[in-house]
């Protein structure tokens, strides 16, 4: 494998056993609660296409145990290797391997929602987290969110959301309970739809 | 004490080794999106025998911070063994502030009790669980009350129930009763009286569950439907007391019994001993505790 050429590594966390804290805190919020939106690490260095916020998810909850799959317009060797060597994951090809999956809402093909592992009725939790990067949650379309976690009603606006992305996570939450949780990584931001969340447009 | 400035710790931020954290955080956060759904996790030995609550240490410890403040209790009691070592585990593993009042913890720990004080949306619940499949001393293989689940067959459960009106001629189930979350899993909300069960639904707070033995951790996020099985002419109907609580009068309390010779005298005071002294603090005084100014009078 050629591993390019021999630059230093980004830092990772600073110091990781309190950061990593903040950031599962930070991401269990916005899963229990969808809809909220939770501040991403600041003064992150981040590889590749990658933004804070998603370096930051992977950095805290990836390891040996967790295949992650990159979609293929942000796939990179810089990428491949701070993640490999701050994480120790193993970055896969197939995307139906992965226990965390990133893409980028502007750039990538979501042809390969449909092959993300969603495990099955006796093991659901055998299922893919999905991260989609975005600009931001001050989108032009706002989705109306209900389910377990909200009161009444929620309101997410990421910015962009491709249409293609919101149909596949209405039938995403017809599976329950199998499915995949999506998690929304703006640049400093984040926010998430588990699977039982209804979406309406 | 301040984790952060003592010099060389003895153990790793919370006693786990972070790897063991990144897992139990996974599966919590799956936990959270599969409401009810027992996820299965890697439990690791801890410090204490299980039984005392490793799952519900193990959770904490994953989740706390070092700017989180921790309560524990132990059948709502806060200064029983059990909650009291684990309340000083977890100031000396993660140098964390820890207080007996509901109000002014980020984060408690509980043995078969929830707080009669309501929580609040910035609050997180953690359970012990001893067993967590509600199916189990129905249907003793795991593959089969795997299956159940799948299939949302849980109609043994009902038969169960049933056959508690037909032998006794009400549920006679009084902890551990069975709810099913957000109309699809069936959860055992571990032992708690039947009387906390209400108080799960639509609960503001996060809780969480953690069954050490077992290995499964399980969820409920907050704002989330929970049903207490019971029949149309049966309804689910939580325990009440003739009596009031002997220390602070409370009448709405879950109450402990207790016994005080051999001559069939007794009383009857809040399990959950924060409430209780907080209402006594507020002057509030029941029947055994009435030497001074009294502000509440007790109807016996």
């Amino acid at each position: 494998m050629d591993l390019g050429p021999l630059t230093a590594p980004l830092s990772g966390l600073e110091n990781p056993a309190f950061a990593s804290n903040r950031i599962f805190r930070d991401v269990l919020e916005a899963l229990s609660r969808p809809g909220t939106v939770v501040p991403a690490p600041e003064n992150l260095e981040t590889p590749g296409k990658l933004n804070r916020a998603a370096t930051g998810f992977l950095l805290a909850l990836a390891d040996m145990e967790t295949p992650v799959w990159l979609s293929p317009d942000i796939r990179d060797i810089q990428t491949e290797k701070h993640l490999k060597f701050h994480t120790g994951c193993p970055v896969v090809d197939q995307c139906g391997q992965a226990v965390f999956a990133v893409a980028d809402a502007r750039t990538s093909n979501f042809d390969f929602l449909n092959s993300l592992a969603v495990g099955n009725p006796e093991m659901p939790h055998q299922s893919a987290t999905l991260l989609i990067m975005i600009d931001g949650f001050t989108g032009p379309a706002a989705l109306t969110l209900t389910g377990p976690g909200i009161h009444s009603k929620a309101v997410l606006a990421p910015d962009p959301i491709p249409d293609a992305l919101i149909q596949w996570a209405q039938a995403n939450q017809r599976l329950f309970p199998c499915g995949v949780d999506l998690i929304f990584a703006a640049t400093s931001s984040l926010a998430a739809l588990p699977r039982t969340t209804r979406i309406e447009v | 004490m301040n984790y952060q400035q003592t010099e060389i710790p003895d153990y790793n931020f919370a006693y786990l080794d972070e790897q063991t954290k990144r897992m139990i955080r996974r599966a919590l956060l799956k936990a959270v999106a599969i409401p009810g759904y027992q996820v299965p996790f890697a439990g690791r030995e801890m410090p204490m025998p299980y039984g005392w609550g490793t799952g519900g240490v193990q959770v904490t410890a994953a989740v706390i911070g070092p700017e989180d403040t921790l309560k524990v209790i132990d059948q709502g009691s806060d200064d029983t063994t059990n909650a009291v070592s684990i309340r000083k585990f977890f100031a000396r593993t993660a140098g964390v502030e820890t207080t007996e009042k509901t109000a002014d913890a980020d984060i408690i720990q509980t043995r078969h009790r929830i707080p009669e004080h309501p929580l609040r949306e910035d609050q997180i619940l953690v359970y012990q669980v001893p067993i967590p499949e509600p199916l189990r001393f129905l249907e003793p293989r795991e593959t089969e009350t795997r299956k159940m689940h799948a299939l949302e067959e849980y109609g043994l459960m009902h038969v169960k129930l049933y056959e508690d009106i037909a032998r006794h001629g009400h549920i006679a189930t009084t902890y551990a009763y069975p709810a099913l979350i957000n109309d699809r899993y069936m959860m055992d909300p571990s032992p708690i009286p039947k009387f906390d069960n209400p108080k799960m639904d639509m609960m503001p707070a996060l809780q969480l569950f953690g069954a050490g033995r077992e290995k499964r951790i399980y969820a409920l996020p907050p704002y989330t439907k929970v049903k207490s099985l019971d029949f149309e002419d049966h309804p689910f109907v939580i325990q009440s007391w003739e009596d009031v609580c002997g220390l602070c009068g409370a009448k709405d309390t879950f109450l402990d019994e207790v016994i005080l010779d051999d001559q069939g005298n007794r009383m009857f005071v809040c399990s959950d001993s924060d409430h209780c002294n907080e209402r006594q603090a507020k002057g509030h005084r029941g029947p055994q505790n009435r030497d001074d100014s009294l502000t509440e009078e007790v109807a016996l």
